[in-house]
């Protein structure tokens, strides 16, 4: 401790022992501002903010902000977060002042800042079923083809399951993929897939944070039944400029950030693209003599910027783009014909957010957001034929998408240091397009023929309004409870919901604490999934007058213990009820062009489970094991025969081992193993004749053998899901003092099948068929370079 | 060993074998045969019996063909089982085996108000049963045949009352007297939600070739079904038109429409499973009834 420190806390000590508190307790002043990081000038979220001499205090919320009123006189604040030191400030408070706390960063590596954070958050807050992904140490996590995904890395987590091999799809405590709010920088994304689902659309080197919600959701978050997922782009580093580059088996990534030319704020901007086009580029015109060729390739561009006018004013704008395009081109010539077909599928996200901080009052902060986002699904064909001056051209091209317009505004209050209310609201416009079809044909000699069809292009509104106090009473106990209310308009249906929401910490000691949970959520917007993979060809729906709200209900208990320093275990048992979810009816199609209204059956679902998360946190091992005991039940009245049949991803046991190894400060080796319950699926198991009887045919008849026997929904289950990763990364100083990393992995080291579909086969020469399981993925060894500068 | 000739070590060929091996190294290794449980190769009884009021009991009996077997080929007909058949519990009659390859009743015939169950056994067979209740037909409170609009199209309004507090599914047939001018539902509409048997009513297709539409009461229980029909006689009149109303069980109604729904699947990969409602125990098929209410009209 230092003589300044020493000094201050003997000051304090006088003070408080002479009584003279006491006489000037009676009038309260609040102080405030921002605590940040003093290498980078970044605002950290969640950094507490104590006065260990009282036993209370606040934490930042996301924007670094936070508020403290107190009595007037002296009070010792103590600024900390961790991996940094903390920094203590004697304040006496006369009137209201405005203080930013800069803190420097420690020599704690980045796992063990991101985890012990974690910890502490799990210990002291109310907040439960929730996990924070390690974004900073992602790279060093063995994944698929060595692609950072930070979507994959939530796979990993209890209570997150993926869904069918390598894809990146999230089924959240029994909840489908679109009963998950997936928000980049506040902004939905309507679709996070790149690919088919093998690679989400998040950048990881854009990212700064990702938090996620699967239950006791506060009243702020609503419009999504079972997760939230927050994920927060860099702000960039006020100070320096600095940057990452990397190149891997299928992208190259580039980001730079630094401070604006004003010095008063930041940016940050990031870039990705996969480079699968052109290197199959060369075979395919081998293959074909050049008369054909085509290829894939997705990209993805982030920016962020933001501007401080003063300390009560600052501005934030962000934007992310993102395109998936599949092509394909031939051209052929014959004697007497020329043919040219040329076939293209584009599908991605544009979302855009223009944020105003705004600090009212020292107790009141606001921030007020502007945003866009829109998904998008095209695809097209076109041909032309010239058969001896026959000429004959076809034009199709198929459209999707949906696209929303919001203003949202979320108020901090901070009246005294057990209150921390949180209000707020929204709207919403959508605008879905959920499916349009257009053909042109024209021939020599024959008028064109032109026509349009599909689902017409339909509008709705959506608001919410919430309220919620963050509330410490006695000094181990805090609830934090809430309402949301929201609405939902298409056409003339009106919709409205209040959803009351309840959470509840119970500190038994310094290691050990309760939490329970209620909540209750609505869904107004559904997507109409035909094999929950995440395809481009998944369509956002409203709810209408025969299609209703989806709701659930939550409840939560949950432990968490930390035995010793480093260390935590957490378990959490849940109950989740779901009323008006949707399913596909039997048979049906998304090429069947129909009404989407008439190809869904609406019905009930529930899961219930158990999870349980264990983790290790500093020393040269790192990692957790994540295990899930898990039942998901849906029920329809048209489906099954009424009976309840268990969903898709019902998966009764689920379990994840993560580690990082340090053999070094410069080397380190990551492992990934996951298990995971077999898939549900329908499979025939025998064929019988239909009976048909008409009024105009005497008796009824009996056809052969041409019907197909399934004995229940999802009643079979496919072979249990395992696969081991490991990877090893070295780092390196160059010589210009830059910071270079390797890394080598192997994806599915002991080659394990995993299936991804199942299909009959007809054995020639036996009278039985085979059934055979197709799997995506088998060993695959990846190389990855990447670049700090 | 020595490498003749001006071999040159080059990035693309290594990378053009690297692809190559890991292609053909992928496609070796993801399949793999997986066996499939030992109760779908076990052969079941099929029961497939629709049986309208007044009639006897006739009953179709066959064995299932388990997937994995190569050749589905013709329905063997299970000839020497027992099939008894109850009414409200009691014994009614065991159905024998007649040469039309149906087993039949001597005497009992379809009434309502009763819930009639089958069993049948066969020692090469699990025991399969089924039951069902005949509704009431239903009341057609309202019948009319409009003026043509032409020489082939013809519209009908056609009320039906429903019963309240008994959930219905109906039936509506259309037909002629004459094999060249079989009917074409054209139109069906109503203010309430319906569901046609087959796809929309298609002038150029064969779907409505029979006319036929389906719907229940659900959300409209006790409310008079008003309906508007367009029928189109292609070969024009001088014949008998015929409106059938069926009242039909929940299982022939859920029967109905997951045979369509299969049958619609086709080979669409991406369409979900068309499981067919089967409502026997033990094993496989349908066994139900109807009764009904006819309007006819006589076309000049």
């Amino acid at each position: 401790m230092n003589l300044r420190r020493i000094t201050k806390v003997l000051l304090l000590g006088i003070y408080f022992s002479t009584g003279a508190w006491a006489q000037e307790g009676s009038e309260k002043f609040t102080i405030s501002g921002y605590v940040l990081e003093q290498a980078s000038g970044d605002y950290l979220p969640g950094a507490s903010v104590y006065l260990p001499e009282e036993s209370t205090g606040t934490s930042t919320n996301v924007y670094g902000f936070y508020s403290l009123t107190l009595p007037a006189g002296p009070h010792l604040l103590r600024f900390s977060f961790v991996g940094f030191a903390p920094v203590d400030t004697l304040m006496d408070l006369r009137a209201n002042l405005s203080y930013n706390a800069q803190l420097l960063g420690t020599t704690l590596n980045e796992v063990e800042v991101s985890e012990k954070r974690n910890a502490q958050d799990q210990l002291k807050s109310t907040q439960m079923s929730m996990v924070q992904l390690p974004v900073e140490n992602i790279g060093e996590i063995p994944l698929f083809l060595g692609e950072q995904d930070i979507l994959k890395v939530a796979q990993l987590m209890p209570g997150i399951q993926s869904g069918t091999e390598g894809t990146s799809g999230l089924f959240v405590r029994g909840g489908s993929p679109d009963q998950n709010l997936i928000l980049l920088d506040g902004v939905p994304v309507y679709n996070a897939n790149h690919l088919f689902g093998f690679f989400s659309v998040f950048n990881p080197d854009a990212i700064q944070s990702v938090d996620i919600y699967k239950g006791g959701f506060p009243a702020r978050f609503g419009g999504r039944l079972s997760s939230v997922i927050d994920v927060r782009m860099k702000e960039g580093n006020a100070k320096d400029f600095e940057g990452v580059f990397s190149m891997g088996l299928v992208a190259g990534k580039f980001t730079l950030e630094g401070p604006t030319l004003s010095e008063k704020g930041s940016f940050m901007v990031s870039a990705r693209r996969t480079y699968i086009d052109a290197l199959t580029r060369p075979f395919t015109a081998l293959v074909t003599d050049g008369e054909a060729g085509g290829g894939y390739f997705f990209q993805d561009f982030n920016f962020k910027v933001n501007h401080r006018f003063n300390e009560n004013h600052r501005i934030f704008a962000s934007c992310y783009l993102g395109d998936d395009k599949a092509a394909f081109r031939s051209d052929y010539s014959f004697t007497y014909a020329e043919e040219r077909t040329q076939s293209e599928l584009k599908w991605g996200n544009l979302t855009g957010a223009l944020r105003w901080n705004w600090r009212i009052t020292p107790k009141l902060f606001a921030n007020t957001t502007a945003n866009y986002s829109r998904y998008r699904m095209t695809t097209g064909f076109e041909s032309y034929y010239n058969n001896a001056g026959d000429i004959s051209e076809t034009q199709y091209a198929y459209s999707s998408g949906i696209e929303d317009v919001a203003l949202k505004i979320d108020v901090d209050y901070l009246p005294n240091p057990n209150h921390h209310v949180r209000f707020g609201g929204q709207f919403i416009n959508h605008t879905f397009t959920p499916g349009v079809n257009q053909f042109y044909n024209t021939e020599s000699g024959a008028p064109p023929l032109e026509i349009k069809f599909g689902n017409a292009i339909s509008y709705a509104d959506e608001w919410a309004v919430y309220v919620e106090d963050d509330w410490q009473i006695g000094t181990r106990f805090k609830v934090n409870a809430g309402f949301h209310v929201s609405g939902f308009g298409f056409d003339s249906t009106q919709y409205v919901s209040a959803q009351p929401r309840i959470s509840m910490r119970w500190a038994a000691n310094e290691r050990w604490s309760w939490k329970a949970s209620y909540v209750w959520m609505t869904q107004y917007i559904h997507l109409l999934s035909n094999v929950g993979i995440g395809l481009p060809t998944d369509l956002w729906l409203p709810t209408t007058k025969s299609v209703t709200p989806m709701q659930a209900q939550q409840v939560a208990l949950g432990w968490v213990f930390e035995p010793a320093k480093g260390y935590s275990l957490s378990m959490e048992g849940y109950y989740k009820n779901m009323d008006n979810v949707l399913e596909y009816k039997n048979g049906a199609s998304f090429f069947a062009n129909s009404n989407w209204e008439q190809l869904v059956e609406q019905g009930l679902g529930w899961s219930y489970g158990l999870e349980v998360l264990a983790e290790k946190k500093v020393g040269d091992f790192t990692g957790w094991i994540g295990y899930t005991l898990s039942w998901s039940w849906r029920q329809f009245d048209e489906l099954n025969s009424g009976e309840k049949f268990p969903y898709r991803f019902d998966r009764r046991h689920d379990i994840s081992v993560s580690g990082i190894y340090q053999l070094s400060q410069m080397k380190s080796f990551g492992l990934v193993w996951v298990y995971g319950t077999g898939a549900a699926a329908s499979l025939p198991v025998a064929n019988y004749g239909e009976v048909q009887h008409y009024s105009m045919t005497p008796i009824p008849q009996v056809f052969s053998n041409n019907l197909a026997y399934y004995e229940n929904r999802n009643g079979y289950r496919m072979p249990a899901y395992h696969r081991l990763d490991l990877s090893y990364n070295k780092k390196k100083i160059t010589k210009g003092g830059n910071e270079a990393m390797w890394s080598f992995g192997v994806y599915n080291v002991y080659n394990r099948i995993n299936p991804f579909f199942l299909y009959v086969q007809d054995n020639n020469g036996d009278n039985l068929n085979e059934l055979i399981k197709v799997g995506l993925f088998p060993v695959i060894p990846y190389l990855n370079y990447q670049l700090r500068f | 060993m020595k490498i003749s000739g001006n071999y040159r070590f080059s990035w693309s060929s290594f990378l053009l074998a690297g692809l190559m091996f890991g292609l053909i190294f992928g496609l070796m290794s993801c399949e793999e045969e997986i066996p499939f449980n030992p109760e779908a190769q076990e052969k079941r009884l099929v029961i497939n019996s629709i049986q309208e009021e007044g009639d006897l009991f006739s009953v179709h009996l066959s064995e299932s063909v388990p997937i994995l077997f190569t050749n589905f080929g013709e329905n063997v007909i299970v000839k020497d089982a027992e099939l008894n058949l109850y009414g409200n519990g009691e014994f009614l009659e065991t159905l024998a085996f007649t040469e039309n390859d149906l087993y039949q009743t001597d005497s009992t015939r379809v009434a309502q108000g009763i819930t009639y169950r089958l069993e049948a056994s066969h020692p090469n067979y699990p025991e399969a049963s089924a039951s069902f209740r005949l509704p009431a037909p239903p009341n057609i409170i309202l019948a009319e045949l409009d003026d043509p609009i032409d020489q082939v199209h013809y519209p009908i309004d056609l009320t039906i009352a429903d019963e309240p507090d008994v959930d219905n599914y109906y039936v509506l047939e259309i037909y002629t007297d004459g094999w060249v001018a079989d009917p074409r539902l054209l139109s069906f509409t109503t203010n309430d939600p319906y569901l046609l048997y087959g796809s929309d009513p298609d002038p150029a297709g064969e779907t409505s070739f029979f006319g036929r539409a389906m719907w229940s009461d659900a959300g409209r229980d006790g409310t008079s079904i008003p309906l508007q029909l367009e029928v189109e006689l292609p070969f024009g009149g001088g014949l008998w038109i015929y409106v059938e109303v069926k009242c039909i069980p929940r299982n022939y109604y859920l029967y109905l429409l997951t045979v369509r729904d299969q049958q619609n699947t086709g080979f669409d990969p991406f369409a979900q499973p068309g499981i067919i409602d089967n409502q026997v125990e033990g094993g496989i098929g349908l066994f139900t009834g109807y009764s009904k209410s006819r309007e006819s009209w006589f076309i000049q």
